[in-house]
Parts: structure tokens; sequence; C-alpha cells
């Protein structure tokens, strides 16, 4: 869900830069207000790990790959601004330091990633805990946020050949339509990668819940 | 990773509800343990060779549509330090945990400055 540099036209990332400059900024307030001492270790833990788990790369029957990507986590924990600015961070390093992503292509990805993904996991998650079993609505809230960044993702490529091409008719940025986009990258997000994002979900909410359980009661024997 | 484990200016709370004293470093073992297993198994990502559907190398898009958009064609790429994850004079297995290392440590200094401002 990493698109790089040169895939999207001006149409679509000067916009999609408008968009996401003030929601960053709004973002990154709400991050500094949920950091503290008592926070900042879960919270970079969570944020580490999304980098890390983004790294492990599943691979896919036809020779592609994918990846979870860790947004719920944090959006469930500190919530969907805080858990975007985070992402956001977490991008602008995998941009600028490992050429994952790009710079043109940061606000789409962090669109997709941070804010669809965030703001997803915390709606299903509010519509779902209290009919569901912890585990089923952290799972489904995972799962929901990776298959709406990768609709998200879907859209911003398969617009493209709409969007720019030459006298021709030749696309000048990512060549296929959203017929091919929206099957290929929703398809997979929603029958493997976001089955592997809705488990680590579940699986760390679980984790962090107990932990913190373990503290409130004190030490078990 | 040692020092990120836990702020030492944290303060050591007491429990309200029985005195116990409350160490923070003790609350995050198990999420500090997880970070450092997955990123023992970064490698493992590697194993997965081709690329995500659609960031598909310039010569590929010649491959599956016939021709290289030119907007993809010309696109400027800033130079990344450790493009792909690979650090120079080192394998890949050693370039992908020396990237994830470093992601890890810019996240935890970053987030920390940012706490430290606010």
């Amino acid at each position: 869900m990493h698109i790089p540099d040169g895939y999207l036209s001006p149409q679509t990332y000067l916009p999609a830069y408008a968009l996401v400059l003030p929601l960053l900024v709004r973002a990154g307030r709400r991050l500094r207000a949920t950091l503290d001492d008592e926070t900042l270790p879960t919270l970079s833990a969570l944020t580490g790990l999304a980098f890390v788990v983004q790294m492990i790369n599943i691979p896919l029957p036809g020779g592609t790959t994918g990846h979870a990507v860790g947004t719920a986590t944090l959006a469930l924990l500190f919530g969907p601004w805080a858990a975007s600015c985070a992402m956001g961070l977490v991008l602008l390093i995998q941009a600028l330091l490992f050429g994952d992503g790009g710079i043109t292509t940061f606000p789409v990805n962090t669109l997709a990633m941070g804010f669809a993904a965030a703001f997803t996991a915390a709606l299903l998650d509010r519509a779902t805990h209290h009919r569901l079993p912890t585990h089923v609505a952290t799972f489904i809230a995972g799962w929901g946020s990776a298959v709406v960044a990768a609709a998200v993702t879907a859209c911003a490529l398969g617009i493209q050949p709409a969007l720019a091409h030459d006298a021709g008719g030749q696309p000048l940025f990512f060549p296929l339509g959203l017929a091919v986009t929206v099957p290929a990258i929703v398809g997979a997000h929603a029958l493997l990668f976001g089955v592997a994002e809705g488990a680590y979900t579940a699986a760390v909410i679980a984790l962090v819940r107990r932990t913190a359980t373990a503290e409130a009661t004190g030490p078990t024997p | 990773m040692k020092g990120m484990r836990h702020d030492p200016a944290a303060p050591v709370r007491l429990d309200d509800a029985d005195h116990r004293p409350f160490h923070p470093r003790r609350r995050l073992h198990p999420l500090t343990l997880l970070l450092e297993v997955a990123l023992a198994l970064t490698p493992v990502g590697l194993l997965a060779g081709g690329a995500a559907w659609g960031e598909w190398e310039v010569a590929e898009f010649q491959r599956m549509v016939g021709f290289v958009p030119a907007g993809i064609r010309t696109a400027a790429h800033l130079p990344a330090p450790l493009a792909d994850y690979t650090a120079p004079g080192v394998g890949p297995v050693a370039g992908y945990l020396l990237s994830a290392t470093l992601g890890v440590a810019l996240v935890f200094g970053v987030l920390r400055l940012v706490r430290r401002r606010g």
C-alpha cells in the first residue's frame, strides 16, 4: 500500500497535501496531548511494532506480497488522531530513509494507512465492542482498517488513467483503472492481509490489556 | 534497545488499591519483548520475494501494460540512504535488521522529543 513517487499525478497529490497537512497538525496536537510518562513507552512500542510488522512481507500466490500495518492497535488504545500522527511519522521515516513510499505520495499514503485506517478501526470498535467478545471486535477493527486503507489506495491509483494522459490517451501515471486496482488491492486485503492485520490487532490488544490488568491487581504468584 | 525500555525519569507511583509500588518498566515488558522478537524476525519478510501489488519496478510496467508511463519513467526519487532496507557493505539480512533497528530507534527518539516539548 506504499505508493511510490511517480505513480500519482500532481492533480492528486497537491490536493492530498492540502488535505493532509491540516489534519496532521491537528493529529500532532492530539498526539502530544496523549504522550506523557505513562503512555510514552506503550505508544512508542506500538509505533515501533507498526514499523517492524510492515517489513514482514507475506507472500500472496501470484508473486505479490503484502503486510500488516499496525494502525488499528494504536487507534484502539490511543484514539484515531494520535494513531494517525504516529503512522505519519512511520511513513515519513520509510519514505525519507528507506525509499519505501514517496515524497509526492506521502499524503495519500498517510490518508490511507494513517487516517482512514485509524478512524475505521475506532468506529468499528465503537460499534461492536459492546455486542461482541473483545477479541472478535478487535479482530474486525483491524481487518476493516486494512480493507478501508486498501480501498483508499486502490482509488488513488485507479483514478490516475482518467486524470492524466497524453494526447494519444496513454496514461502519464499509474496506468491501470479502478476496475483492476479495486479487486486486486481490496480483494487481497479482505482475504489475506486484512486477516493478518485483524489477528495482529486482536493479539496485541489482548496482550496490552492482560498486562495492564496484571499490573493493576499485583504480581501473580 | 535497552535505553528505550522506559523513561528513567518516569515517576514510580503507588497503586491506590494496596499501595504496592508500581513500576512502569514492568508494565511495558511483554510489549517490548514482542517488539524485539518481531524485530529479530523481520528477515523472514525477505523470503517473500515479490513486490506489493502495484509497487513494481519500472520494467514490470513494460511487461504488464506494454509501456512505461511517462510520469513513472521520469519520476524524481530522493536518494534514500538505506534504499529498500539495504545497507551498504552488508548482506540483505544484516541490512534488513539494521534498517528495522534504526527505524524503531527513530520512532522512539522522535516520540520522546514530542513528549518533552509538550
